[in-house]
């Protein structure tokens, strides 16, 4: 175990000598892990100004701007939520969230479909996205499923369950369709399979059988014709420069005449023109690559690789196999959008339509991430409360 | 907690694995936004920079007496940047009515994914202002030119066109482009999508230089006589076309070139191809019996003959494998060698060619500048084909000296007749006459005449010998003038077939001349093509006539036999 660094007062290993005498119950202060706070704090400030900057020619100019401020606000008090309480009380009820997922997933049928997908129930202030909450829920029951078995998931039958956890859900926001978010939850799976103690063996067969579905999936023409063709865009971006490869075309234009310094916040000249699409949601990073340049978007890389850090801290540090487990899962959700967005945007990705965690507007996406980070929190505090 | 190490050790591979996406992407970042930036910076520019050009207003052509014959007039250009447009399809409305168009064309331009789209080029000014009324967000106007011919047909295929950029595309407005055309400015539109401009890059705006006047040499009143001749003889005589050049043959201005039938260039969408060819120098055809002017030239010049040696013409001449006799064919007799030529003896003139030999009928070929350009300030001349004289056959000295079996233009035509008007010199055709700029008329000092390539006495007696074409007794009588001495040669030549060897049953009618003869000013060809009848003295010689006694009235030349012109 590691040693984190200062903390001479009470070393993990101190604690677990004293197990059981619930020395620590409450907070510690100096628990807290204020440079994962900070983070994603400067995240959220971040993407709120790109928003902005990215909107600012629409009508009314702060129309975005207001509501993702509204977002960031709910965000905070649902972060504070999700460090409030011990996390370990998740674990009872990890089955009931699993559960009413799947609820909301087969409700957002009832909705009429917004651009050809049904994605999202309408709350009439905003439009909930279930998918959203699904990778949560995932990774919330994936972890006590096993933190039950004591990370003895090595057996087959066991494997297939967790398989069978994510991919119910993976179908039906396929169905929606996501492909975004199935591809996310699909990593998240394999993250935490691979942490959580899946053999070898397992993994290859979980490769080739994703292989095969993936070959079915096109032969039977399950996905759609634009989802197809984002896919083969990616792998010859000149074949449509008009069509399906534009988005990508447009964004490199934009963050490669960012160079350096950008041309300035508020001065990007192509996302302000309307040549980026989905300039504030998907491809806010083109936004940010092209007023504030590669000091800026590696400024913001940076402070998820701080993000992404103080998170495996946790990971490590944390009680039990759950705080672990969730922590893997949280990770992995982020790094995998961070780099499939922002690899997206620069080419190195197909373009599948998953956004940039804290930085792309959009209040679901905002909302469960300041719950990981308030999990995060959570876990990193109670490493050393005593386990019952 | 063995099970705690290897998930601790499978973390940190995982950390791994991720710390080596990130590298990938910052990698990939400093790609795209340093060693590629500057590719990807002209690609935004590109997309981002709207450029619109200001034409120039186009320099104006006069005649010689400054008259107007081409002019650009001011208009105004609409355009429009689609995405300021708030309620594409309300302005799509107001906009086609006033334009007269289908709204929904006007709306598809208005909803297109660019940052810039003409709505109308070149409108009206006040359609332009019906339109600026409107004041409609993201729509904006830019003054143009459009060039615009006052006299409609006048001078069509001489004048030439512009395209809708007043670039030539024909004619003098091509030839003289550069000059004409001045420099187009610019105007560089760059902002963000507010409308703000973006700092660092302002807008630019290069102002365009307007192009140069020019003064022709043409005669307005003598083109439009030149132009009404040859529209009627083209009506009488039912031929395909007629063309004409009036030339000052001591200057080498060309007064008036026409042909018929021409177009209006003001309105081009009903305008042939055909109608568009400046015949007189862009066309060559076998000119005949005019060529017979050569022959003789060059057999007085080499003192072959003088113009009373008798010649014996036979009735019919056999040279190497081909039998040749006159037009219509004559008993052998003895004709003065002005004879031969005022009545047009294939015969006569081919015995007479024949003492010249092949070299030197070749050399006074190439004097009158035949087979190449005569260097006119016009797009497209050709310079008619001349066989080298290592490539004739046995006959072709005799087809050459009677005009077959070599092909000229108009043009070169009236130069040969106004070479032996002016005493020999070469003659030099042009159009321009002066460049009209802010500091004045500047003449371009392309008059004058060329080196002496025939003596005087030669053509002193050419002269002689060309009054006689047109006197009672020649094939020219229908071109005398009242009150001038007139010179000239008919000629009449059957076409080439198209695509076969031999000669078909339709015919070119010419007549080349000057006046007046005792101090030639001027110098006319007139071609007819197919006319009927063929004749080139019954056809060509009479527009010759009109054109040619105008044009010498018109220009107060004094009468040859001192008694005024009528009226």
């Amino acid at each position: 175990m590691m040693h984190r660094k200062g903390a001479t007062d009470f070393s993990p290993g101190m604690v677990r000598e004293k197990t059981g005498e619930k020395v620590l119950k409450r907070f510690p202060p100096r628990a807290l892990d204020k440079p994962l706070l900070l983070c994603a704090l400067a995240l959220a400030a971040f993407g709120t100004l790109m928003i902005y900057s990215a909107t600012r020619a629409d009508v009314p100019s702060t129309y975005y701007l207001k509501r993702q401020l509204m977002f960031v606000v709910l965000a905070l008090v649902v972060m504070a939520l999700g460090a409030s309480f011990d996390y370990r009380k998740i674990m009872p009820y990890s089955k009931i969230i699993y559960v009413v997922t799947l609820f909301l997933l087969l409700i957002v049928f009832l909705f009429p479909a917004v651009s050809g997908a049904h994605r999202w129930i309408s709350l009439g202030f905003f439009d909930f996205q279930p998918s959203e909450l699904a990778k949560l829920a995932v990774i919330l029951t994936l972890a006590t499923f096993m933190a039950d078995r004591r990370m003895e998931i090595g057996s087959n039958t066991e494997f297939l369950r967790a398989l069978g956890i994510a991919g119910l859900p993976m179908v039906l926001i396929f169905i929606e369709p996501d492909l975004g978010i199935t591809l996310s939850i699909f990593v998240i799976l394999v993250g935490m399979l691979l942490v959580g103690g899946a053999r070898a063996r397992q993994m290859v067969a979980l490769g080739a059988g994703t292989l095969a579905v993936i070959a079915a999936t096109i032969q039977l023409g399950l996905l759609k014709t634009y989802q197809l063709n984002r896919l083969l865009v990616f792998i010859k971006p000149d074949m449509d420069p008009m069509q399906a490869g534009y988005n990508l075309m447009q964004s490199k234009i934009a963050i490669g005449s960012g160079q350096l310094v950008g041309k300035g916040l508020f001065h990007g000249t192509q996302t302000n023109l309307k040549f980026i699409p989905a300039h504030h949601t998907d491809f806010i990073f083109s936004v940010v690559g092209e007023e504030l340049g590669f000091l800026g978007a590696i400024f913001l890389l940076a402070l998820f690789a701080i993000l992404i850090w103080r998170a495996f801290k946790i990971a490590l540090t944390a009680r039990d196999s759950f705080g672990t487990m969730v922590a893997v899962g949280i990770i992995v959700m982020f790094i995998f959008q961070m780099i499939v967005n922002v690899g997206m945007t620069i080419g190195i990705m197909p373009v599948t339509g998953i956004t940039l965690p804290f930085i792309s507007y959009g209040g679901s996406s905002l909302i469960i991430s300041f719950f990981c980070v308030g999990l995060l929190l959570n876990i990193g505090i109670h490493r050393f409360t005593a386990g019952s | 907690m063995a099970g705690n190490k290897v998930k601790d050790r499978r973390l940190v591979v995982m950390a791994v694995i991720l710390v080596l996406g990130l590298v990938v992407v910052a990698g990939k970042l400093a790609l795209i936004q340093g060693i590629q930036a500057e590719h990807y910076k002209e690609l935004a520019s590109d997309q981002r920079d709207t450029h619109i050009q200001i034409t120039p207003s186009r320099g104006t052509l006069f005649d010689r007496e400054g008259e107007i014959l081409a002019i650009s007039e001011d208009v105004t250009t609409v355009y429009a940047t689609p995405y300021q447009v708030k309620n594409p399809e309300a302005a799509a409305l107001d906009i086609a009515e006033v334009l007269g168009e289908d709204p929904e064309d006007v709306q598809d331009k208005l909803d297109s994914n660019s940052g810039f789209v003409y709505l109308a080029r070149k409108l009206d000014k006040t359609l332009a202002n019906r339109i600026k009324e409107l004041d409609i967000e993201g729509v904006g106007f830019v003054d143009e030119s459009k060039r615009f011919y006052p006299m409609g047909e006048f001078a069509s295929q001489v004048l030439g066109i512009v395209d809708v950029d007043n670039e030539g595309q024909a004619g003098l407005e091509l030839y003289y482009d550069d000059t004409l055309g001045g420099n187009p400015g610019e105007i560089l539109l760059e902002r963000d999508a507010v409308g703000n401009p973006i700092p660092g890059s302002e807008k630019r705006r290069v102002q365009a230089v307007d192009g140069v006047d020019l003064q022709l040499t043409i005669d307005k009143d003598i083109q439009a006589c030149v132009e009404e001749s040859l529209s009627a003889a083209v009506d009488r005589f039912g031929a395909r076309a007629g063309t004409a050049v009036v030339l000052d043959c001591n200057s080498g201005e060309i007064l008036a070139m026409a042909t018929s039938p021409s177009f209006d260039p003001n309105d081009r969408s009903i305008v042939e191809p055909e109608a568009m060819r400046n015949r007189a120098v862009t066309d060559v055809y076998e000119p005949g019996s005019v060529l017979k002017v050569v022959t003789a030239a060059g057999a007085l010049e080499e003192g072959v003959v003088d113009p009373n040696s008798v010649i014996q013409v036979s009735s019919q001449l056999q040279v190497a494998d081909e039998v040749f006799t006159d037009a219509e064919t004559m008993p052998s007799r003895a004709l003065e060698f002005n004879k031969v030529i005022s009545q047009s003896s294939n015969v006569g003139t081919i015995q007479v060619a024949l003492m010249l030999g092949n070299n030197r009928l070749s050399e006074y070929l190439d004097r009158f500048g035949l087979g190449h350009l005569t260097g006119v300030d016009f797009p497209g001349e050709v310079g008619g084909l001349v066989p080298a004289v290592s490539d004739w056959s046995g006959t072709s000295i005799a087809t050459i000296s009677i005009g077959q079996g070599i092909s000229v233009t108009p043009l070169q035509l009236v130069c040969v007749a106004g070479m032996v008007a002016n005493g020999g010199h070469r003659i030099c055709p042009h159009f321009l006459k002066a460049k009209i700029t802010d500091k004045g008329v500047e003449d371009m000092g392309l008059g004058g005449i060329g080196r002496e390539l025939l003596t005087e006495e030669t053509c002193r007696e050419m002269i002689a010998i060309m009054e006689q074409v047109v006197a009672p007794g020649g094939t020219g009588t229908r071109a005398a003038v009242n009150y001038y001495r007139v010179a000239g040669k008919t000629g009449t030549a059957a076409k080439p077939r198209e695509n076969a060897a031999g000669y078909s049953k339709r015919y070119m009618a010419s007549f080349i001349g000057f006046a007046p003869a005792e101090n030639p000013r001027l110098a006319v060809v007139v071609v007819m093509d197919e006319p009927s009848p063929i004749w080139g003295g019954h056809t060509s010689a009479p527009v010759f006539k009109e054109i040619m006694g105008y044009s010498l009235q018109h220009l107060n030349i004094p009468t040859s036999w001192g008694t005024p012109p009528p009226g």
